[in-house]
């Protein structure tokens, strides 16, 4: 069954229908927010937030967009607000400013632990541009920011990932 | 501006972390109590099926995590081979059972056709001899999907991956 029929059921109130949704959605809005928040349990929050609003206003959705393209966009408000709630959570750094020390076992470990070392602003533009694919209008419209100033923290973003990278590389 | 472009094994590097990631246990449950209380959910209504599945996973607990299909699905079928991780399977032997069989009831409740058994580590191999050291399934999973997309949307969910363990996805001949 398609979304579109999935979520005419769930605006009708109908469980399995929501489910089946959640099966189907979740994997990919609950990594993007792994990596944006870390593996923890604020991710599985932001996670749960992100759903109780879809469906709370399901009705809204038009379909101009796909139903995931929709979905990651309340995910990224969440994680927006969050952001502005826990501001020291925002950082993976140690009290003294400096980041903890990297040990990678593989590159995917590796690529996480640099994300997570990086400023939320830095790990925020390279998760949404570089693995996550979006463009910088659209991570403006996200983030609240101008697609100009997207570029640059891009820029320098990616010059710290590089710096980190090597420290870890495995 | 300088974009300070990525240069292409960044770019795979970067790529290839782009994985999905399975919600914990239990994420889902909650969830749905929280629609409830909302109001933007209608609890299940008790069916026939479900009376059968209930049937189903008390004898899955009590035969050892067998499952048998209650339908024979026409279109393509995937295995889901479940092999153990580079870490111990965490949690009680008792308590993955019961999970998994949850799991596959939340699964055959959304019409997909599954069917399971665990395996032991009694075996023998015949015929001729392979360099391959891979370890043993523990166990399989035969579900029923339009396409290996979609047989990955529902091998994510799967606890076994909760539990640290390894699901290899192959789709069954002439399916």
């Amino acid at each position: 069954m398609d979304d579109e029929n999935l979520l005419q059921r769930v605006i009708e109130r109908d469980e399995e229908a929501f489910r089946a949704l959640y099966a189907r959605h979740s994997p990919a809005v609950y990594g993007l927010l792994c990596r944006l928040a870390g593996r923890n349990g604020d991710a599985t929050d932001l996670l749960q937030e992100t759903w109780l609003r879809a469906v709370r206003h399901l009705s809204l959705f038009r379909g101009q967009s796909t139903f995931r393209t929709w979905l990651t966009g309340i995910a990224l408000n969440c994680y927006r607000e969050w952001c502005r709630r826990h501001p020291r959570d925002m950082t993976l750094d140690d009290a003294d400013g400096r980041p903890a020390p990297l040990r990678a076992a593989d590159e995917k470990a590796a690529v996480s632990q640099v994300l997570a070392s990086l400023t939320p602003e830095h790990r925020e533009v390279i998760v949404l541009h570089d693995i996550e694919g979006f463009t910088h209008e659209e991570i403006a419209a996200a983030l609240e920011i101008e697609p100009g100033t997207s570029k640059s923290r891009l820029s320098r973003a990616r010059r710290a990932f590089r710096q980190r990278w090597h420290e870890v590389e495995p | 501006m300088n974009d300070d472009p990525l240069l292409p094994e960044e770019q795979d590097r970067l790529a290839r972390a782009r994985i999905p990631v399975a919600p914990p246990p239990g994420a889902e449950d909650r969830l749905v109590g929280a629609l409830r209380e909302r109001g933007l959910l209608r609890r299940r209504a008790s069916s026939a099926i479900g009376w059968i599945a209930a049937a189903a996973a008390v004898v899955l607990i009590a035969a050892a995590w067998m499952l048998w299909p209650r339908t024979v699905p026409s279109g393509p079928r995937f295995i889901l081979l479940l092999y153990a991780g580079s870490d111990p399977i965490q949690g009680t032997a008792a308590d993955r059972r019961r999970e998994y069989a949850d799991w596959a009831r939340t699964v055959a409740s959304r019409g997909v056709a599954i069917s399971g058994e665990e395996l032991t580590g009694e075996s023998r191999t015949l015929g001729a001899t392979s360099s391959s050291t891979e370890a043993d399934p523990r166990g399989f999973f035969l579900i029923s999907a339009p396409d290996m997309e979609a047989a990955q949307q529902i091998a994510l969910t799967c606890p076994h991956l909760r539990y640290g363990g390894r699901v290899r996805i192959q789709r069954v001949a002439g399916s």
